[in-house]
């Protein structure tokens, strides 16, 4: 469903990625490791339309999205879950919600989705009318992640959710995403977190200084010397 | 000290209270929401009034039917200045120097068509400039009431939509992170450019108001300044019922001192108050803004 080729992009002058070829099918949930600054988020922003792409392609269904204005990206279906979660602190947990739904094919079903998300994440319906910036670490990414579903995606982007979070809550999220999966949403996952993104997700790619160096089922990538070593610490 | 002078000035400040939100939420909204210190909002004002008076003295309208024809006219203007400050990149402090540029070229402007004279639309024009209606004993002027009326039904209007509507959340998403906004398929310039077009049609409408009863000439803009920026720092950036509680605060207290201690201590008792404001509530007395 997603296909990514060639992909060239960067901040201002400086390029962070190098032709980047990447694909996500249907239904599947993909994993991109790499150390900090390999250029992970970078190419979650040039997917998702936070910033420009310099080359290459992105499409999703076999449509382009580098050449769409980047607010149409949510209606085509791509959520994002941005690193450090960026939900809108001065808005109430539901008035979040609602901003995820608000491109036009989410908005109809909103209802619905609201209940779902409610159904997956119990703790956003009791913090309804709570202020987002109020709510702990872990209640934000809970809200992040709900607010992408709510924009009803076929593509959920996922950068290191697991950031910053106690490990408890890093299963309980990992979970969640695998429930999420199995609801028909496809799942591209940005980590540090190796093993669990591994454990997770059915392919794997490692991005180093900006190119994909590794890339294969995640049972190969467990096997794989170089990567037990800098990524596993085994 | 007489009582019932001192009940006048508290009811009638209540009510220029109401034109001093009107005249304020425009800029209140593009400060806060677009980040834009609009000083041209001073002269849509301006040219709100002169409106009223050229199309009342020329065509015989009712002053009143004016408010239909200028909120439109200027929602269509402050979209358009918008799509400039787009253009330009302007951001909050350049807005400062480009749109005092254009605080200049539309005074000219106005000065041009209108000359310096004074003018005030004649009484067979406006029958309402000299209408009053007596509560308790207390004289009230007919357009104040209406612009006090205007007022408050444009700052629970205007905060119901930012709080409950999809564009009211638009709004407030973008302020707090256009990025994020536009990846959930919000388009920031559209809000921007709406958002504009309201903020200047509110400022065209408290012009058709003050056309009603006061005399006009270019200057009585630079009389403003000191008002408006009172009420939209004490009110809180970009927040309706803000601007509504502060203007009635800086209109009473305006009012209140020009009994007690005479028409030159308004300004120094509303500024005053500005800054004991900004020393203790440097976020305005009523916080709770769109952002």
């Amino acid at each position: 469903m997603l296909e990514v080729r060639d992909l060239v992009a960067g901040y201002g002058q400086a390029q962070a990625l190098w032709e980047v070829d990447l694909t996500v099918d249907d239904g599947e949930i993909v994993t991109m490791l790499g150390p900090n600054g390999a250029g992970k988020s970078t190419l979650v922003n040039a997917i998702s339309g936070l910033i420009a792409t310099w080359s290459g392609t992105v499409e999703l269904d076999g449509r382009g999205l580098t050449d769409i204005p980047s607010h149409r990206v949510a209606e085509w279906g791509i959520a994002v879950v941005p690193e450090g979660r960026r939900i809108f602190p001065e808005m109430t947990v539901v008035d979040n919600l609602a901003v995820g739904a608000y491109n036009h094919r989410a908005r109809e079903a909103s209802e619905e989705t609201l209940e779902w998300v409610h159904g997956i994440f119990p703790r956003l319906e009791e913090r309804s009318g709570q202020l987002a910036g109020s709510l702990s670490g872990g209640e934000q990414q809970m809200l992040a992640i709900g607010r992408a579903l709510m924009a009803k995606p076929s593509l959920l982007l996922l950068d290191e959710p697991s950031l910053g979070l106690a490990p408890i809550m890093v299963e309980a999220i990992f979970e969640i995403l695998r429930q999420i999966n199995q609801a028909g949403v496809s799942i591209l996952l940005v980590e540090q977190n190796a093993i669990d993104a591994l454990d997770l997700a059915t392919r794997g790619y490692v991005l180093e200084e900006g190119r994909i160096v590794i890339e294969g089922a995640s049972s190969e990538l467990l096997e794989n010397e170089a990567l037990r070593k800098a990524y596993l610490g085994l | 000290m007489d009582v019932d002078l001192l009940a006048q000035a508290v009811v009638s400040g209540v009510l220029i209270g109401g034109l001093y939100a009107m005249m304020s939420i425009g800029l209140s909204l593009s400060w806060g929401a677009l980040k834009i210190i609009n000083l041209a909002h001073f002269t849509f004002i301006l040219i709100g009034a002169y409106l009223t008076y050229q199309l009342t003295t020329s065509f015989g309208i009712d002053p009143f039917l004016m408010i239909v024809i200028v909120f439109p006219l200027f929602f269509v203007a402050g979209a358009l200045l918008q799509l400039f400050f787009e253009w330009a990149k302007v951001d909050e402090f350049r807005s400062l120097l480009i749109s005092f540029g254009l605080f200049i070229i539309f005074t000219s402007l106005v000065r041009t068509v209108w000359t310096a004279d004074f003018r005030r639309i004649s009484s067979e024009d406006n029958p309402y400039a000299s209408a009053s209606i007596f509560v308790f004993g207390v004289a009230l002027q007919v357009p104040l009431i209406a612009a006090f009326i205007a007022a408050v039904v444009i700052a629970v209007g205007t905060s119901l939509a930012l709080s409950r509507t999809h564009f009211g959340r638009a709004v407030r998403a973008v302020v707090q992170d256009a990025e994020m906004a536009r990846a959930f398929g919000i388009d920031p310039r559209r809000v921007a450019v709406i958002l504009s077009g309201l903020a200047t049609a509110y400022s065209g409408l408290a012009g058709v108001f003050i056309a009603m009863f006061q005399v006009l000439s270019p200057t009585m803009t630079f009389a403003w300044f000191g008002i408006v920026f009172s009420v939209v720092i004490l009110g809180g950036l970009g927040s309706p019922y803000g601007a509504l509680g502060a203007g009635i605060i800086v209109g009473v207290v305006g009012g209140v001192a020009t009994v007690v201690w005479g028409p030159l201590s308004a300004p120094l008792v509303t500024f005053l108050l500005l800054i004991a404001a900004l020393l203790f509530r440097p976020a305005g007395l009523f916080r709770r803004s769109t952002a």
